[in-house]
C-alpha cells in the first residue's frame, strides 16, 4: 500500500531502463541480421538478442505487474511496452524465413533485401532514440519520431519491388504469397509499421502528457489494432482471390 | 421511558455518524488518481475518521437552527423534534450515498427545520441572519470553489509547462503531487472527523458527561469522550459500508483526474475553506469540493461528465426537499411516543 501511494518511485525508474533497453534491441537485431545476410556466416549477436529480448520483456513484465497497471500513465507506458514488443517479434520472423529460404532468393532480390536490412536498422536505432527522448526531453522524441516515420515509410515505399504479380487461373494478375521474397518483404513491412506504431504511441504520450505539446498533430486515426485488422482484411481478401 | 429514550438517542447517533461517514467525500481525489484502491481509501478514511472524532473534537458545535426558525426549539415536542431532525438527515446522507452522491449535510439539516417549521405553522427566518445567510452560502460556495480552482490549475499548469519537459520529470512530479495529496487528505480527512462528529454524537454527550473537571490523565477525561469514539466508529462504517459508492463517483465518473489536478482540487478546497474561517464567510465543504473538481477539469481542458453532474445537482436540489418530508413523517409518527 505505501508502495503505491508514494507512487513506486524505484519500480518506475527500473520500468524506464527496461523500456529503452527493449527498445534498443531491434535495432542490434537488424544490424546483426545484417552481418549475417551479407557475410552469409551466423551471426551470434542474432541469437544473443533474441534471449536479451526474452529476459529484459520477462523482467519488464515482472516489474510493469508490480506497478499494477491502472493508472493512465502506467497503462501508457504498458502499451509502449507492447509496440516494442511487437517490433521484436515480427523481426524474428524475418530472420527465420530468411534462413529458410535462403537458396531461393535471386542474387539482385537479395541484395536489395540486404540494403533493406542496414536501413531497418537505422530505423531501429532511431526508435530507440525516439524512446530514450521520451524520458530526457518531449521535443527530442518528437524530433526523433518525426525522423523515425520518414525512414520508415521510405523503406516500406522501396519495398514495392518485394511484391510479384502472379496469374490465376482467371488470367487476373494478383499478388503471390508464395513467393520468399514476399513473404520476406511482408515480414519486413510488418516490423517498420510495428516502429511506426512505436513512434506514434511516443507522440501520443507527449501529446497527452506534456503541458505544452498539446497541440502537436500526429496520425493517430489509425490506431495499430485497426490497422493491423484492415492489413489482415486486405491479405484476406487477396488470398481469397488467388 | 428515559431508558428508552437513552437507547433511542443512542441509536440515532451512531446513525447519523453512519450517515456522515457514508457520505464523506474527503477521500475521491485519491481514489480519482489511483493512489489508493477504493478498498484501501475506505478503510484508511475509517481509521482517520476514528482518530479524528476521537481526538480532535474539543467540543459540541454551535449548529444553524436558531438562526432558521426560534420558535421549532422552544415549543413543545422537542425531543421529537430532535429526533425528527436526525432522523431525516441520515436518511437524506444515506439515500444520496447509495446512490453515490456527495450532498451537504448542512442542507439536510436546514430542509429538516425548514419542513417541520412549515408543518407547525412557525415563521421561517428569511433574512440575512437566517435562510438568506444560508442560501448565499450555497449560491457562493460552488462559484468560488469553480473560480479558485480553475484559476490555481491555470497558474499550475504554467509553472508544469516550463518545468515538466520529459516523461521522467512527469514520473517524478507525479510523485510528489500524489505524495502532497495524500497529506492533505488525511489532513482534511482528520480534521473533518473532527468537526462532522459535533452533529452526530449531541444527543449522546450529556449521557457521559461527569462532574468536575478532568485532566488528560484522568479516566473521567476519556470517559466524557467515549461519544466521540462511538461516533467515529460510526463515520468510519459509514465509510465502509456505503461511502466507497461516493468515492467512486466522485473521483472517478465526473472529471479525469491527475495527481496535480487532485492536488489542485484538494488544496484549493482547503484554501477556500480556511479562508472562509477567517473571513467569516461561510460556505459549504462539499459544495466548494465538487465545484473544484469541476474547475480543475475544465483548467485542464478535460472533459466533464455531465450526466453524473447532472445527477449531483439534482440531489443538491432534492436534498431539503427530501429531507424536509421525511422529518415532517417522522415527527407525526414518534410524536405520541416522546
Amino acid at each position: 500500500m505505501f508502495d503505491r501511494m508514494l507512487g513506486f518511485r524505484t519500480i518506475q525508474r527500473q520500468v524506464e531502463e527496461k523500456l529503452i533497453q527493449l527498445s534498443f534491441i531491434p535495432s542490434k537485431y537488424f544490424e546483426a541480421l545484417y552481418v549475417e545476410s551479407s557475410t552469409k556466416i551466423t551471426c551470434h549477436t542474432c541469437d544473443i538478442c533474441e534471449v536479451e529480448e526474452v529476459t529484459v520483456r520477462a523482467e519488464l513484465l515482472k516489474l510493469m505487474k508490480q506497478g499494477e497497471v491502472d493508472t493512465k500513465v502506467e497503462l501508457e507506458k504498458f502499451q509502449l511496452f507492447e509496440r516494442i514488443n511487437s517490433v521484436s517479434v515480427k523481426s524474428k520472423e524475418i530472420r527465420t524465413l530468411m534462413n529458410k529460404y535462403v537458396d531461393e532468393l535471386k542474387k539482385e532480390n537479395y541484395d536489395s533485401l540486404v540494403k533493406f536490412l542496414k536501413e531497418s536498422a537505422y530505423a531501429g536505432k532511431m526508435m530507440h532514440h525516439s524512446v530514450k527522448g521520451l524520458y530526457d526531453s518531449y521535443d527530442v522524441a518528437l524530433e526523433r519520431v518525426e525522423e523515425l516515420i520518414a525512414v520508415c515509410n521510405k523503406i516500406i515505399g522501396n519495398l514495392v519491388s518485394f511484391r510479384y504479380y502472379d496469374q490465376d487461373d482467371d488470367g487476373v494478375l494478383d499478388y503471390s504469397f508464395e513467393e520468399p521474397e514476399v513473404l520476406i518483404g511482408n515480414s519486413l513491412r510488418g516490423t517498420l509499421q510495428n516502429m511506426i506504431f512505436v513512434g506514434e504511441k511516443v507522440a501520443h504520450i507527449v501529446k497527452t502528457f506534456s503541458f505544452n505539446h498539446k497541440a502537436i498533430e500526429i496520425d493517430e486515426e489509425k490506431p495499430q489494432e485497426e490497422a493491423e485488422e484492415e492489413i489482415t482484411e486486405k491479405e484476406k481478401t487477396k488470398t481469397k482471390k488467388i | 421511558m428515559v431508558e428508552t429514550l437513552t437507547i433511542v438517542l443512542g441509536i440515532i447517533s451512531v446513525l447519523l455518524a453512519f450517515a456522515i461517514g457514508a457520505n464523506d467525500e474527503t477521500f475521491a481525489s485519491v481514489v480519482g488518481v489511483k493512489r489508493l484502491s477504493v478498498r484501501t481509501a475506505v478503510i484508511m478514511g475509517a481509521v482517520i475518521a476514528i482518530i479524528g472524532a476521537f481526538l480532535l473534537s474539543e467540543k459540541v458545535g454551535t449548529t444553524l437552527r436558531d438562526d432558521i426558525s426560534k420558535d421549532l426549539f422552544v415549543g413543545a415536542d422537542q425531543t421529537a423534534i430532535l429526533i425528527s431532525i436526525y432522523v431525516a438527515m441520515a436518511i437524506s446522507l444515506i439515500l444520496a450515498s447509495v446512490f453515490g452522491l456527495p450532498i451537504s449535510s448542512t442542507e439536510a439539516l436546514v430542509g429538516a427545520i425548514i419542513g417541520l417549521s412549515l408543518a407547525k405553522g412557525y415563521e421561517i427566518n428569511w433574512g440575512m441572519q437566517g435562510m438568506g445567510k444560508i442560501l448565499l452560502t450555497w449560491t457562493i460556495s460552488p462559484i468560488i470553489g469553480f473560480t479558485i480552482s480553475f484559476l490555481i490549475m491555470k497558474f499550475v499548469n504554467r509553472i508544469l509547462g516550463k518545468t515538466v519537459t520529459s516523461f521522467r520529470k512527469h514520473d517524478k512530479a507525479n510523485n510528489i503531487f500524489g505524495v502532497l495529496l495524500l497529506g492533505m487528505v488525511v489532513w482534511t480527512g482528520l480534521s473533518r472527523a473532527g468537526n462532522d462528529i459535533n452533529n452526530a454524537i449531541a444527543p449522546i454527550v450529556p449521557l457521559f458527561e461527569l462532574s468536575g473537571d478532568f485532566t488528560f490523565w484522568t479516566s473521567g477525561y476519556w470517559f466524557e469522550r467515549l461519544p466521540l469514539l462511538i461516533g467515529g466508529i460510526g463515520l468510519g462504517l459509514g465509510l465502509i459500508i456505503i461511502g466507497w459508492r461516493v468515492l467512486k463517483t466522485l473521483g472517478n465518473d465526473v472529471v479525469e483526474l491527475t495527481p496535480e489536478s487532485a492536488f489542485v482540487t484538494q488544496g484549493s478546497t482547503a484554501l477556500i475553506v480556511f479562508l472562509a474561517v477567517i473571513i467569516g464567510i461561510p460556505v459549504s465543504g462539499t459544495m466548494v469540493l465538487v465545484s473544484a473538481f469541476i474547475g480543475a477539469g475544465v483548467g485542464m481542458k478535460k472533459p466533464i461528465n455531465l450526466k453524473t453532474l447532472r445527477m449531483i445537482a439534482i440531489f443538491i436540489v432534492l436534498t431539503p426537499v427530501i429531507s424536509g418530508i421525511c422529518a415532517i413523517g417522522c415527527f407525526y409518527a414518534i410524536r405520541g411516543f416522546f
